[in-house]
C-alpha cells in the first residue's frame, strides 16, 4: 500500500508570478498528487489570484519542508517539498495540470478521483508545482498538497 | 437540469471553491490523457478540447496533446528513461 504525505507551503505572492508549494522527486520514487488545496491566510483584500499547477525539471531556490506522513506509522517520505521560493522552478511550457482564477477570499479545493492523480515522474529535481500569480499587492497565499509514494 | 450542468459520467476530480461566504461551488473535472491537465466541465464555454480514439479519453486542447497520442504513462516512462541514459553517461 502506497503511503501518503503533506506538504504545506506559503508565499508573499508577487506579480509575475511565485512559487508557493512544489513536490520533487529525489530519490527515483514515483508520487502521486491527489488532493489540493489553495486559500490565503492574508487580511481579506479584493485581490485576483491565478493559480497554475505546472511540471518542472529542476527545483529553483526554496524553503526545504519535510513531507509529514498522514499516517504516524509511515516511514520517512522519499520524495522532497518546498515552499516561499525565491528562484523559480524551471517550469516547463505547457504543463498545466490545473490553471485557475480564484479571488483572494476564496479558498479552492482539488481532488482526485482514483486513476486521476498527477503523476510526479521518478526522476531527480523533477516534480509539480502551485504557483500563482496576483493582480495587485504581495498576497500571503497558502497551499496544501497531499501526495503518496 | 441545472444541478446537473458541472457534472461527467466519469469524472476524473472534484473542486469545491468556497466563498467568503460560505457558500460553496462544486465542479466535476475531467482529465486529459496525454498530459494529466484537470478542467472544470463548462458546457457551453467554448472552450475547445479533444478526444482520443487511441486512448479512448478526452485531451486538453493543447496543441501537443491534439496532434499526435502519447498516453501520460508513456510520458513518464520517457522521462524517466531519459535521466537514466543522462546519468549512465555521466558515469563513463
Amino acid at each position: 500500500m502506497a503511503d501518503r504525505y503533506a506538504i504545506t507551503g506559503q508565499q508573499n505572492a508577487a506579480a509575475p508570478a511565485d512559487t508557493c508549494t512544489a513536490v520533487e522527486a529525489v530519490n527515483l520514487t514515483r508520487g502521486e498528487l491527489y488532493d489540493l488545496v489553495f486559500g490565503s491566510s492574508d487580511g481579506p483584500a479584493d485581490v485576483a489570484l491565478r493559480w497554475e499547477v505546472m511540471r518542472f525539471t529542476a527545483a529553483g531556490t526554496r524553503t526545504a519542508v519535510v513531507p509529514a506522513p498522514l499516517d504516524p506509522a509511515a516511514p520517512a517520505a522519499q520524495l522532497g517539498g518546498g515552499e516561499n521560493h525565491t528562484a523559480e522552478p524551471t517550469y516547463t511550457a505547457a504543463t498545466e495540470l490545473l490553471d485557475f482564477g480564484l479571488h483572494q477570499r476564496a479558498t479552492y479545493r482539488w481532488i482526485a478521483s482514483p486513476g486521476g492523480e498527477f503523476t510526479i515522474p521518478a526522476v531527480a529535481a523533477n516534480g509539480i508545482g502551485a504557483r500563482v500569480s496576483p493582480n495587485m499587492g504581495n498576497p500571503l497565499v497558502d497551499c496544501t498538497m497531499h501526495y503518496e509514494e | 437540469m441545472v444541478m446537473l450542468q458541472h457534472t461527467v459520467r466519469k469524472p476524473k476530480g472534484h473542486v469545491f471553491i468556497t466563498d467568503p461566504d460560505g457558500g460553496v461551488a462544486e465542479g466535476d473535472t475531467l482529465q486529459c490523457v496525454h498530459c494529466q491537465m484537470h478542467w472544470v466541465v463548462r458546457p457551453g464555454s467554448g472552450t475547445k478540447r479533444g478526444w482520443c480514439y487511441r486512448c479512448n479519453g478526452p485531451t486538453c486542447g493543447k496543441p501537443q496533446c491534439m496532434g499526435r497520442c502519447v498516453p501520460f504513462e508513456k510520458a513518464m516512462e520517457l522521462a524517466e528513461r531519459r535521466a537514466k541514459l543522462l546519468s549512465d553517461i555521466e558515469r563513463i
